[in-house]
């Protein structure tokens, strides 16, 4: 496996790259994390929109 | 020949790191070698979810504005999820409705008659952030309620239009009727059971305080107007036309609204006739005459002498039948019950509705008594 940062060679117990010090981080990690991020986007966006149609409604 | 490897260990977590690791493979922890080549080998600490939550901080600031903005501008922070439920249901049902829930009724609650007036008057004030009015609304709210002395006047979301044709409404009644104000407690905006069931309704006795014991007081009334939340917070009332009216000629959706007032106006004009102001409190002192009251309004007594007064007076001869003399004001006003008997109230209602649109041009029946009212109102 490589480092996601610096694709820097990653053995196989290495929790962080050698070359630049970024965790490890499993492919589902990464996915669910991204996942979580995109839901409270969504969320504090449809908050912002309906806080302004409340304003000028 | 004896090949001698130095060891390096973590200075964190004693992991045994290989030369030339900048960071520990176990703790993440900057090695000697990086140290030394700091600049070098100087930790990428580039997130690959840096832009994301650079968007969210945005966001949040952005809500963050927005709260103390939505606090002042609408009352209450949690205005726009009420705004959301509002839409919600709009979408329902098609139409707007009223948001506000039914406050309860009390039991067994010994309350005086000013506390009695208080909570009336306190009706709704917990749930009046969720209503949107602007200004010039919330003004005329205001006249309603200080021209015509009326206790609660809860007309959440109401159009801007139809509050100031409320207020016109009663004003060209009071002009008509000038002492009629005081007596009404209510005008609500309210959720009929279908859509159009009424425009407006007038409930003189509505007891929101009882009590069980044996002495059966005191009790609590509201004297109100309900208005239907589907004409009043979707519909343009001056300007819908009518169709198909049994009411009085040149009928609109309007003057039904001052046919529901003349209700109010025959109550007041019986309280007068009996001597009794209101009957918001009831006590020992005047338990009595308020169960007269609320027999003479089931069976509608007080609207039957007035109208078979007129009538007796009206034809000597007998040459027109009880039914024809009131059918002259409108076809609603010969309106029946189960048992057959003209509905009085309702003539006195729509002899006012005539007045209220001809004035003096009106059906001389309902000039006859619009005067007979007056007289009792002095």
């Amino acid at each position: 496996m490589n480092c996601k940062n610096c694709n820097n060679l990653m053995f196989n117990n290495d929790k962080y790259c050698r070359k630049c010090g970024t965790k490890y981080q499993s492919d589902n990690l990464i996915i669910i994390k991204k996942i979580y991020y995109y839901v409270i986007i969504t969320i504090l966006f449809l908050l912002i929109i309906l806080y302004l149609f409340s304003l000028f409604s | 020949m004896i090949i001698l490897e130095h060891i390096y260990k973590c200075h964190k977590c004693s992991a045994i790191i290989k030369d030339g690791d900048t960071y520990c493979y176990n703790c993440g922890n900057i090695t000697t070698f990086g140290i030394m080549d700091y600049d070098n080998n100087k930790k990428v600490l580039e997130d690959n979810n840096k832009t994301l939550v650079s968007i969210i901080s945005l966001l949040v600031i952005c809500l963050i504005i927005l709260f103390p903005v939505t606090s002042i501008v609408k009352g209450n922070i949690c205005y726009p999820f009420i705004y959301a439920k509002k839409q919600f249901l709009k979408y329902k049902y098609g139409y707007n409705i009223s948001i506000l829930t039914k406050e309860k009724t009390y039991h067994n609650l010994y309350l005086n008659k000013e506390e009695s007036k208080e909570m009336i008057e306190k009706e709704y004030s917990k749930q009046k952030w969720m209503c949107n009015n602007n200004i010039k609304t919330l003004q005329t709210i205001q006249l309603i309620k200080s021209d015509n002395r009326i206790l609660n006047v809860n007309l959440c979301d109401i159009k801007e239009e139809n509050a100031q044709l409320l207020l016109e409404i009663l004003k060209k009644l009071n002009s008509i009727f000038p002492n009629t104000a005081g007596v009404l407690t209510n005008i609500t905006i309210e959720n009929s059971k279908s859509k159009d069931d009424y425009i407006a309704k007038f409930n003189p006795i509505n007891s929101i305080l009882t009590t069980d014991n044996i002495k059966k007081y005191p009790i609590v009334n509201k004297t109100q107007i309900i208005l239907n939340s589907y004409y009043f917070l979707n519909k343009d009332i001056k300007n819908s036309k009518l169709k198909n009216s049994i009411y009085v000629k040149d009928a609109t959706y309007e003057s039904i609204i001052a046919h529901e007032f003349g209700h109010y106006i025959s109550y007041v004009a019986l309280l007068k006739q009996n001597n009794i102001q209101n009957l918001l409190y009831i006590d020992n002192s005047n338990y009595e005459s308020y169960n007269n009251i609320k027999k003479d309004i089931e069976y509608g007594i007080f609207s039957k002498k007035i109208v078979l007064d007129l009538y007796n007076n009206y034809d000597i001869n007998n040459d027109v039948s009880l039914e024809d003399f009131v059918g002259k004001i409108s076809q609603y006003a010969r309106k029946k019950d189960r048992e057959g008997n003209i509905i009085y109230d309702e003539v006195i209602a729509e002899a006012i509705h005539d007045y209220y649109l001809h004035g003096n041009n009106s059906n001389e029946i309902s000039i006859l008594i619009v005067n007979k009212l007056k007289e009792m109102l002095i």
